[in-house]
């Protein structure tokens, strides 16, 4: 048996200088890339804390039972899917933002969420779509007047137009604000239960909590990385160095993620999984959950009623 | 010491396991472990410590020589088999030395829950027995929380109760001191011997000498060329300083 030389390192000459003792220089611009993707990946861990502290509040969406919430606001989605008219879709709209107000989320946050940035997106990506060239009707705006470019009726968005972007826009935006409405005031372990009692595969909602629970696990090793990156980056990056840093950083994490699911899978096994997923999750719906069910069932019948009125 | 009956609870003859495409990672490993008994497997980096701890648990199996758990040979098809499967698993617990690992439910009670759920148990058992080990460990604060949110020391403790709740005859612990802080390992120390006591066999692996001899009585080594070379009382072979400092556990400043 070879026994290793236990007697202190002989340090070579350049580890034994000293180092400068002035103020290092700032590594200004470059250093932005490695700041901001922490900056994102710990965005991941404030969204957790920022649903964990919604949820545990004692208000009127976080005591309703989750299997309710859930086939009620899969109802507002698929009316508001369906839904033609501008004014019951905008009603339609302020419903969310009422239950947000009264289950304690803060409007300006829970708003900007959900209003600021993909139905705004949605509503300029669909204005080409709703000009003359595909939604005709009597002009409301011209953009190129008639005669113009070769354009015998000119380039105009009519009142149709207009009104077919609103649509998706605030189908968009309606779609946003139920499913953050959800994901703020009901815990993740009960989203996933209420699934369960609704007989969605076991295993389609084991894969899916693990996926949530482990987007965290591989979120702190992403973090880890960047850390000790930015820990080590004492001059400027380029940007081929950055990228090449980010491939490198995701391969690692890909392999990192594929021993993790063996070793995963082997601590189920460990447990008697043999493939048959089971859950501990048991519901009863109470009084007040029936009340905002016939509540909430009134409010659609209402906008039903809305669509042929407007 | 512990006294132990003489009932075999695994058994290895002439064990080889290699990896696909690397160097054998156990050479020729004779073993026999007894109902009771508290063995700590001992060895530098690398030297098959954990690959051992994962045949034991019937995750891995020798591909050359036999491997016995509880008087019958253990082969591959008796762990394809879901019925022995179960049994094996619910007889002997792993905790693995990754606690991140372990913790793949949304909530430390589901995470408790999962063993017992699969083990077929009711619900009013389930419960009952998540209530008893969530005060044994004192993790009741944490019944409710998700598994990522706790600090190392309480996944440790989680991983452990989502262990015993099944009752276990035979734990494992792959180095279950890592990352814990001095005062979390002694009262890991004193659940280890409170279940020593109550008959359970204890297995472990680690490298920390200053609490081998609190948790275990008997002591393997391995060398790093992968095989058995000592198998004696813990105090006795951690006295052996040559011997440690031979299989490169220990150096120089190593002193008894």
């Amino acid at each position: 048996m070879e026994q290793k030389n236990s007697a202190n390192p002989q340090l070579p000459g350049w580890l034994l200088e000293k180092g400068e003792t002035s103020t290092p220089e700032s590594s200004r611009a470059k250093m932005h890339f490695i700041r901001k993707t922490m900056h994102h990946i710990s965005e991941v861990f404030e969204n957790e804390f920022f649903c964990e502290k919604y949820t545990r509040l004692p208000l009127l969406l976080q005591v309703i039972d989750p299997r309710i919430k859930f086939i009620l606001f899969l109802a507002f989605l698929v009316f508001g899917s369906f839904a033609h008219s501008l004014v019951v879709l905008v009603i339609l709209a302020a419903i969310p933002l009422i239950y947000a107000k009264l289950s304690g989320l803060e409007m300006k946050s829970y708003s900007r969420r959900t209003w600021l940035y993909l139905p705004l997106l949605v509503l300029v990506v669909s204005l080409p779509g709703a000009s003359s060239l595909y939604v005709q009707g009597t002009p409301l705006f011209y953009l190129i007047t008639p005669g113009n470019m070769e354009l015998q009726n000119g380039l105009y968005f009519s009142f149709g137009g207009i009104e077919v972007a609103l649509r998706l826009m605030l189908r968009a935006g309606i779609s946003l604000s139920f499913g953050f409405l959800l994901l703020l005031t009901t815990r993740w372990s009960q989203i996933t239960g209420a699934l369960a009692v609704m007989h969605v595969p076991l295993l389609f909602i084991s894969i899916l909590n693990m996926a949530y629970r482990y987007i965290f696990v591989m979120s702190a090793a992403a973090g880890n990385m960047m850390e000790a990156r930015f820990l080590r980056t004492t001059g400027s990056l380029s940007t081929q160095d950055n990228r090449r840093f980010m491939g490198h950083s995701t391969a690692l994490l890909f392999l990192k993620s594929h021993f993790l699911s063996q070793e995963i899978y082997d601590a189920m096994c460990c447990r008697g999984f043999t493939g048959k997923p089971v859950s501990l999750q048991t519901m009863k719906i109470s009084g007040k959950d029936i009340l905002f069910l016939i509540n909430n069932g009134i409010i659609i019948l209402i906008l039903i009623a809305g669509e042929t009125l407007f | 010491m512990t006294t132990h009956s003489n009932k075999t609870i695994f058994q290895l003859d002439h064990a080889v396991f290699t990896y696909p495409y690397e160097e054998p990672v156990l050479r020729n490993i004779s073993l026999t472990i007894q109902e009771g008994e508290k063995v700590c497997i001992l060895g530098a980096n690398g030297c098959g410590k954990s690959t051992l701890l994962k045949i034991f648990s019937g995750l891995l199996l020798p591909q050359q020589g036999t491997f016995a758990a509880f008087e019958n040979e253990v082969t591959e098809k008796k762990l394809n088999d879901d019925s022995f499967s179960k049994a094996y698993h619910k007889k002997v617990g792993f905790i693995f030395q990754d606690s991140d690992v372990q913790l793949f439910c949304s909530t430390v009670e589901e995470e408790i829950a999962f063993g017992l759920l699969q083990q077929g148990l009711n619900r009013d058992t389930v419960t009952r027995r998540i209530d008893d080990i969530v005060k044994m460990l004192e993790i009741e604060h944490l019944i409710n929380k998700a598994p990522f949110k706790l600090s190392g020391g309480e996944k440790k403790k989680v991983a452990l109760a989502s262990v015993l709740a099944m009752n276990p005859d035979v734990l494992i612990l792959d180095e279950p001191t890592n990352g814990l802080d001095p005062r979390t390992q002694m009262w890991l120390i004193r659940l280890l011997d409170s279940l020593g006591e109550a008959g359970k066999t204890i297995i472990s692996s680690t490298h920390n000498l200053d609490l081998v001899s609190r948790i275990s009585d008997r002591a393997v080594l391995f060398d790093e060329d992968h095989s058995i070379v000592a198998d004696e009382p813990t105090r006795a072979l951690i006295q052996n300083a040559e011997l440690l400092k031979a299989v490169n556990l220990v150096d120089e400043s190593y002193r008894v």
